[in-house]
Order: structure tokens, then sequence, then C-alpha cells
């Protein structure tokens, strides 16, 4: 895996975040059965993932960090050569007058290049240890501003392209930034891999300085200080510089005789050579192997070495990556795990609501006689029948008869024959436990209203029974719901009671 | 009879909670369930499906509405006992189409190709003979028969209802649709696996892939939990500002940028664990006074004092923790500093979580000059001790009520009260105190470093909690 495709990866899987998860699960599994034939890893798996569901084009934000780093790279590349090589220029300045000195070289080539080389090879270290060296958060802080800068040129690079759909994908790779501390070891050897491609042209421009100045002009290398070296202190320092090459090359071991011999001075503001400067032709030339081999181990070796480590580090950090957070591993199972559905293919239809509008039927409590049916096997004996009446209407029962019972011809078919032998247009009081469905009672009531006058007074009257010993008012919703449904029949003289008042 | 795929017809009168036993046993929270007599009009199907092939079938009907009219036709049309589902098959013929029977034909008709039948009954209510008639015509239809006391309300009936319901199914089992929880439904499945041989071997495969889904779904909101805490514990926000501005100017912003982000995160997690358990159209109003616990700010001054550790079990692991680093020291010096290292540095770690117990809220804690002069301002990560114990808290108490709540409950999700007993965390063993806070500790040191190792070591140990949720 790259670091494009990873970031592909995540930004896909943040886009998933807004999918509904049923079809996001459906879709995956689907993609993770016609892969699962492949017999493919865990990276190959996710990898061939992003095939099917990346939507997005070449501005995918995975190509934006791609493009982003190819031109970063290009510009430190360019940078470190041109800073590489004005430094060697600089260093091995040389107009005749004075000769190129060798310290200056060492100093600035070899010296400041392995501090660097020793301060990244100690933030290498593990943090225990790395909290006691002072000022090693700087370090940290160093690669955050690279990496800071590395973003803004990547916007300034791309700003040119401000549509509508790069600017999303700069904002949802802003959020992707979020993620980071998952791939903070990712992010570190990226920013190193490009410190070092800097660092790497920077010594390829030296060297080609170096070459081009020693094969195209007559450089006079010698070496001074201010500081009171003697030449046997001095050729230690430069023996112990050449200690990687000396058993290689030994010839380019700068010998005691060649430093003693290449010392001068400066007095009155004129360079004093030495003695023997001029008695020995090789001491005008005879450093620069050792400059050329000091700026290839001290500097261009190093850097090629950090540049390949980091370079393969980040492959195998990439490689290896565990991709075990919390989104991988439900993408994981998404695509993987038998899909199990148990919800209903076809949605319901919603229900349209009626609203509840009260009979204008008026109760005549003229008449003291009524005829009652009990509906559904109510348990009602004929005293708390009598009281119950008597309490709510003050009506005395005339005919006591049944309905919606387990027999229906003994109960709705007799019944509808005794009330069509009435004479007398007394109510009728359809007695019904209130937690019953009314939709049961709908035929019924039509059926009655044929056998007897369409003027008849017809009074459903509600009782909750729910506690065995208590009769209780029905729930409000039980009675509202008796009151819709029955309003379906558009009945005048029907009307819905509650057979008892709330206390 | 269709043996391929078995099917169960859930069928009862109007408004007994089929519609809620299907809803649960289905984990579909669409289905509508109303006081309004008749919300389902015409028969659903649920089909049980594995990778799009379907195992099982449940199916959600409309109820008997005239099943005493019903029964007196068929016993009108009666030859002889023997002819009784064809009796049954004559009326579907008859009156399908028409405009009487609308409901029982409906109903009639799936179980006439061959489905099983589920007869639902709310054992609130007592028993009435007319019942009978709608037990009598699924009799005569020969189909296998178990009957379902569903209780909707306070009171039981259920010892009315048995002898009854003994007399026409071939198992009868109470199940509260909106209380029940995932074993519940197992056995209901394995109960269905009882009523028809041809059915075992197919329904046994349905039990195992709910099973496995079931463990499939306790590992995924483990690591759901995990990421959350590692996010949490770990976030931390930063903007550049230019070299002029004035950090302090910022302050505001950025401090609630940083808690809005560990809110939504929070949120995020939630609605996952949600999902992951079908629940997806659970609503939550922030404004009711009477807040369930989750649903109040994460920040709340409340849920600091509700949940989480107690301020004694914190400071005992911020002093277990100190004192542990001071052992180190003692032993590394042979004992040389008389147990000092260990006096100090527990002394040191609970004045530590006394320190930052207070502290609910974050505020900018770093600002760092670039080179080119602008800064930049960071915030985070919360250090608190006890933040990560409300976030665990709240998780699972989040977990606790979701995971197994009855996709026919309709209502917002509320806990029992808002307690100290609520506190799931402080119920830990003293083993799993200590490790969650090691792990959170680490979590916590190495906030820039990959910590997948960490969130495997603590999804490992949620699994084990929340599996005994």
């Amino acid at each position: 895996m790259n670091l494009a495709e990873l970031i592909n990866l995540e930004y896909q899987l943040l886009k998933d975040s807004d999918i509904n998860p049923v079809v996001l699960r459906k879709r995956d599994r689907k993609i993770g059965q016609e892969l699962a034939i492949q017999n493919l890893s865990r990276c190959e798996l996710f990898l061939g993932w992003l095939k099917r569901v990346q939507t997005f084009d070449h501005h995918s934000p995975g190509h934006l960090l791609e493009t982003g780093h190819r031109w970063f790279g290009f510009f430190l590349l360019i940078l470190g050569l041109m800073m590489g090589g004005a430094t060697a220029a600089s260093v091995l300045s040389y107009d005749g007058s004075s000769p190129v000195n060798v310290v200056h070289f060492l100093a600035v080539i070899v010296g400041v290049q392995l501090i660097m080389i020793i301060l990244f090879v100690l933030n290498l270290l593990p943090i225990s240890i790395k909290k006691f060296i002072p000022a090693s958060g700087d370090f940290y802080n160093f690669i955050r501003e690279l990496s800071y800068l590395f973003s803004r040129l990547t916007a300034k690079i791309f700003s040119h392209l401000q549509t509508d759909q790069l600017a999303k994908l700069w904002f949802d790779l802003k959020q992707l930034k979020i993620r980071q501390k998952l791939y903070g070891s990712i992010e570190k050897w990226f920013v190193i891999g490009l410190t070092q491609r800097f660092s790497l042209a920077f010594n390829l421009g030296a060297m080609a300085t170096c070459l081009y100045l020693i094969s195209f002009s007559d450089l006079a290398f010698a070496w001074n200080t201010t500081l009171q070296i003697s030449s046997e202190s001095f050729h230690k320092i430069v023996s112990l510089i050449a200690t990687p090459w000396s058993s290689l090359f030994p010839d380019v071991v700068p010998s005691l005789e060649l430093v003693e011999a290449s010392r001068y001075f400066r007095l009155n503001a004129e360079y004093l050579q030495s003695p023997t400067y001029t008695n020995l032709p090789q001491v005008v030339g005879g450093w620069w192997k050792f400059l050329i081999l000091s700026l290839i181990f001290y500097g261009l070796l190093p850097r090629i070495i950090i540049f390949s480590f980091a370079k393969l580090k980040l492959k195998n950090i990439l490689t290896k990556l565990p991709l075990k957070s919390a989104d991988f591993e439900s993408l994981y199972d998404r695509l993987t795990r038998p899909l199990v559905e148990t919800q209903a293919i076809k949605q319901q239809d919603p229900i349209s609501e009626v609203a509840l509008t009260d009979s204008k039927l008026t109760l005549n409590f003229k008449n003291k006689n009524c005829t009652v049916i009990k509906w559904a096997d109510l348990e009602l004996t004929d005293n708390e029948l009598a009281q119950i009446l008597n309490f709510r209407f003050g009506w005395k029962i005339k005919d006591k008869l049944i309905a919606g019972s387990l027999d229906y011809d003994s109960s709705d078919v007799a019944t509808y024959e005794l009330i069509k032998g009435q004479k007398e247009q007394n109510p009728i009081l359809i007695l019904a436990e209130s937690w019953e469905p009314p939709t049961a009672m709908i035929h019924f009531l039509k059926k009655l209203r044929e056998t007897t006058s369409g003027n008849r007074q017809v009074i459903i009257g509600l009782i909750n029974s729910d506690s065995p010993k208590k009769w209780q008012p029905p729930l409000l919703s039980d009675l509202n719901s008796w009151k819709k449904e029955l309003a379906a029949l558009a009945d005048p003289y029907l009307r819905v009671e509650s057979m008892v008042e709330e206390a | 009879m269709t043996l391929d795929v078995p099917k169960f017809t859930v069928i009862g009168r109007v408004n007994k909670g089929k519609s809620s036993i299907v809803s649960t046993l289905s984990e579909d929270d669409s289905v509508i369930i109303d006081r309004k007599p008749g919300s389902t009009k015409h028969c659903l199907e649920f089909p049980f499906r594995v990778d799009g092939k379907t195992l099982m079938i449940l199916i959600d009907t409309p109820g008997f509405q005239q099943a005493p009219r019903a029964l007196a036709w068929l016993i009108a049309n009666e030859g002889s006992v023997s002819n009784r589902r064809e009796v049954v098959e004559k009326f579907v013929q008859m009156f399908n189409f028409t405009e009487e029977f609308i409901d029982e034909c409906r109903l009639l008709k799936p179980i006439l190709d061959g489905s099983g039948i589920l007869y639902v009954v709310d054992g609130a209510k007592p028993f009435r003979k007319n019942y009978e008639a709608e037990m009598e015509i699924l009799r005569w239809t020969g189909q296998p028969r178990m009957a379902l006391i569903n209780k909707i309300g306070d009171d039981d009936y259920s010892q009315e209802w048995r002898p009854a319901l003994d007399q026409y199914f071939s198992v009868v089992r109470s199940f509260n649709a909106h209380y029940v929880g995932f074993k519940d439904r197992i056995r209901l499945l394995e109960a269905f696996r009882e009523l028809y041989e041809p059915w075992r071997e197919i329904i046994s495969v349905s039990i195992d892939h709910l099973k496995s889904e079931w463990e499939r779904r306790q590992r995924v909101a483990a690591n759901i939990i995990a990421s959350l805490l590692i996010d949490e514990l770990t976030y931390e926000q930063e903007i550049t500002i230019g070299k002029t501005e004035n950090p302090q100017d910022h302050k505001h912003k950025i401090e609630a940028q940083f808690h809005d982000y560990l809110r939504n995160r929070e949120r995020k997690a939630r609605k996952a664990i949600e999902h992951l358990y079908q629940h997806l159209k659970i609503e939550t109003d922030e404004s009711e006074l009477a807040q369930p616990v989750f649903e109040q700010d994460l920040f709340a001054k409340s849920t600091w004092n509700v949940l989480g550790l107690t301020p004694k079990q914190l400071i005992a692991l911020g002093a277990v923790a100190g004192a542990t680093v001071g052992g180190i020291i003692d032993a590394s010096v042979g004992g040389a500093s008389f147990m000092m290292g260990t006096l100090l540095g527990g002394t040191a770690g609970a004045a530590s979580v006394l320190y930052f117990s207070t502290k609910r809220f974050v505020s900018i804690d770093n600002i760092i000059e670039m080179l080119q002069g602008s800064k930049i301002v960071r915030i985070g990560p919360h250090k608190n001790p006890n933040f990560p114990w409300i976030l665990l808290d709240r998780a699972l108490l989040h977990y606790k009520n979701i995971h197994d709540l009855a996709h026919s409950r309709r209502e917002k999700i509320f806990l029992q009260s808002q307690s100290k007993d609520q506190r799931l965390v402080t119920n830990l063993n003293s083993h799993q105190r200590k490790e969650f806070n090691r792990l959170f500790v680490s979590i916590r040191k190495k906030r820039m470093r990959d910590n997948v190792k960490l969130q495997i070591e603590l999804e490992k140990m949620l699994r084990e909690i929340i599996s005994d949720l």
C-alpha cells in the first residue's frame, strides 16, 4: 500500500460515515463476496474494496498529497542542489591571492552535517531516553513545522484549481488530519524522507561543484585557524576524519608532512606561506581527494543511507499497517461477515390519522328503558349491569341481549332478530370492554342499523375491566380510538360513551 | 406444504401486540406500532436472510376482525372433520376480493400456503370465550401452531389463558415483546424448531447465524468504544495564528471547538452502536427536563457528579500508580530510601488526581512559536483523571440500554434513575479498574504514537465487560 492509497482509503471511510449503515453493509458485503474468491490479504482486500467503491476522479485526496509531495520534493531537490552548490562554491572560492582553507570546508561540509546526523540519530531513541536530552522536543516541532509548510505549499500548488469540488476535497483532507495520530510514525518518516531528499540534493550539489572546481580550476589548498592548533594536532584531527576510508584508500589520508607544509598564517594582512609550501608540488592540490572523500563519507553516504532508510521504513510501515482502527475493523466486518438481515423488504404504508369528531347525538333521558347488548362476552352480572346503567344514565333494562360471542348464530344473529321484532324504539346500549378493538364491531353495527330504524339511538358504552375487582373508566386513548373508528360509519344516531366516569 | 423456507405467520386479534412481536423478532424499528386498531392493513413479510439467502420468513398480518362469524360460516359448510382444511380454503376462495372478511382472507392465505402459526394474545387482558373462534379457525387449517402470551399492561391473566391455549396449540410461551432480550429471542426460535420436524435443520442454521451475528456485534461494539476512548483521551487541537495575533483572542473559539469535537465524537460512537443493534430510529430530545443521563452533555456538571469513579476510588488509583513508580525507585536503591519513594510517589499520585479532578474543561496549555513568526496554539488532550472513567461509564451505560432493547419500543430510552447507583465502572473489580487505569495512562502517554496495541488490549477488556452486561 502506498500513502496515496491509505489516504484514499481513509477518505472513503470518511465519506461512508454519512451513508446509511444498512445500505453500507449491503454494498460492502456484496463486494466482500466478490473479492472472497481471490483469497486476498487484509490490506489487499481493502484496496480491492477501494477500487470498487471510490467515485472520485484524479483529484482524490491521495492524488492531492502525491502531487503535492512530488512538487514539494522537486522544490526541495532544486533548493538542495542550489544551496549545496553555493555552499561548496563559497568554501572553495579561490582567487589566487590566498589558498582555499581546508578548515572552512571541513567545518561546513563535515562538521555541520555530522551534528545534524547526531541529532537525527538521537531523535530515533526511545521517548523514555529522549526526554532527558535537552531540546529534543524542538526536533518534533521542527518536523511539525515542515509538515505545516508542506500542507501550505500543497494548498498553494492547488490554489489555481479552486473549484467547489476541490475545496471540498481540501476540507476533507483537513478532516483526515484528525486521524493522524493513528499514523504518527508515517507522518514522521514521510517528513524525514522529504528533509533527507533536500540533504541529499545539498550534498550532490556540493559534490558536483567540488568536482567542477577541482577539474576546471587550479585550486590551492591550505589550512589555518585562529585557534592555537599545532600541525600535529590538526594531523590527528584529519586522520580521525579519514578513519572511515583509511584502510581502503591509505593515500587519501593527509600525511603530517602535508599538514605541516600546507599550513599558512596571516600576519599584517598578508598570508605567509610555510617555507616548504612551494617546494612540494603535491601540497597545492594534495587535499582535494581527502575533501571529496570527506564529503562522500560524512555528507553523501549518510544521506543516501538515511534517505533510503526513511523510504524503506515508510514502505515497511505502510505494508505492515495493521489497519485495525474501528473504521477498518468495521469495514473488514462488513466485507467478510455474513450479512444477516431480518427487516422487512417492503415498507408499510403510513397510517392516515382520522380527526376526532364528537357525535351530534344528544342522549334522550326521557326514556326510562333501554335495550342492552353485552358485546364479546363482557363479564358483568345482572346486578352490576343494572347498577352501572342506573348510575350512569338512570335507565332501566328492558331487553338484555348478547353479540360478538363465540356462537355467532345464537348471539349476533339472534340479536338481529330480536331487535327487528322490537316495537318500542328505546335506546340500544352496547356495552363493550374498551380495550377490545372497535373495528370488530363495525360489521355488527351495520347489520344492526339494517334491522332497526335509522334514527334509533345506539350508544356504545365502554368499560375498562383491566382490574378484575374494579370497573375503571376507559383510557382516553381507547375512548378516542372507538370514537374515531366508529365515526367512519357516519351514523348520526350513534354515540360512544364511557360507562364509568372519572373520579 | 412448502418445506424449503419455514414461514411463521403472526396472528391474533387486532391490537394484541402482533406488530410488536414482529418488530422485536425482526429487529425492525420501522414497523408501525399504533394503538389505532388495524395499523397493519396487509400481510408484511420479514425474511431472515443470510447473504441474501432467505432462511426463514416472519409474516405480520392484519388480525382477526370477525372470527365468530367466519367460524359460523365454516361450521355451516363443514362436511366432516377430515375436510376442514378444504373448507377454510373454500372460505378464502369465496371471500377473497370481496368486501366481506377482508382481513380474515388476508391472514389465512399465508397459512394455507404452508406457514406455521404464531398466535398472539394479550396476557394483560382477561380471556374471553369468543377468542376460541379464532383458535378454532386456526386449528382447522391443520398447520403447526404456537401461542405467545404477550403482555401489554401490568395485569397478568396468563393463568386464565394457558388452559384454553393448551387445547389448541402444541407450544405455549410467554413473550413480552417490549422486554425480551436476545436470549429470549433465541429461546423462541428454538421453540419454532420443535414445531415441525422438517424445519428443524434450517431453523438451527438460522439460530447459529443469529448467535454469530450477536457475537460480531459485541466485538464491533467493543471496538467502537475502545476507539472512542482512545480518540477522546488523545485528542488535541491546533490552530495556526499570524505573527501579530494574540492567542488569547482565539481562546474561546479553540476551547469551544475542542469540547465540541469531544461531544460529537461521543455522539458518533453512540450512533454507531445504535445502528449496529439495528436501532435506526431512536430519537433523543436534549431539551427535555427529565433527560436520561446519557443524553446529558458530556461536560454537564451533573454527569460528572453521577458517573465515573468515586473520588475515593480515583484517589486510590492515583496513589497506587504513584506508589508503583516510587516503589521502583525504592527497589532500584535496594531499599536504602526506607520506602520513601513509595510513600512520596503515592502521595504525589493522589495529589495530582486531586488537582486535575477539579477541571471539567480544558484550556489552552501550549503555544508554539514557529520559525517564520506565526504561532501554533494547541489545546488538549483532556487531563482530568476521571474523564476516561466518565467516558467509559457513559459508553457502557448507553450500550447496556441499547444492545438488548426490544425494537418494538418506541418511547425514548430512559434510565431508571439518575442516582449514583448508575455507575457501572464502580462495580468493576479492583483488577479490572487497575487494568483500565493502566491502559488509560498508557494511551495518554503515547498519544502521538501508534495506539493499535493498546486499542486491542482495551477492546479485549471491554468485550469481557459488555458480554456480562
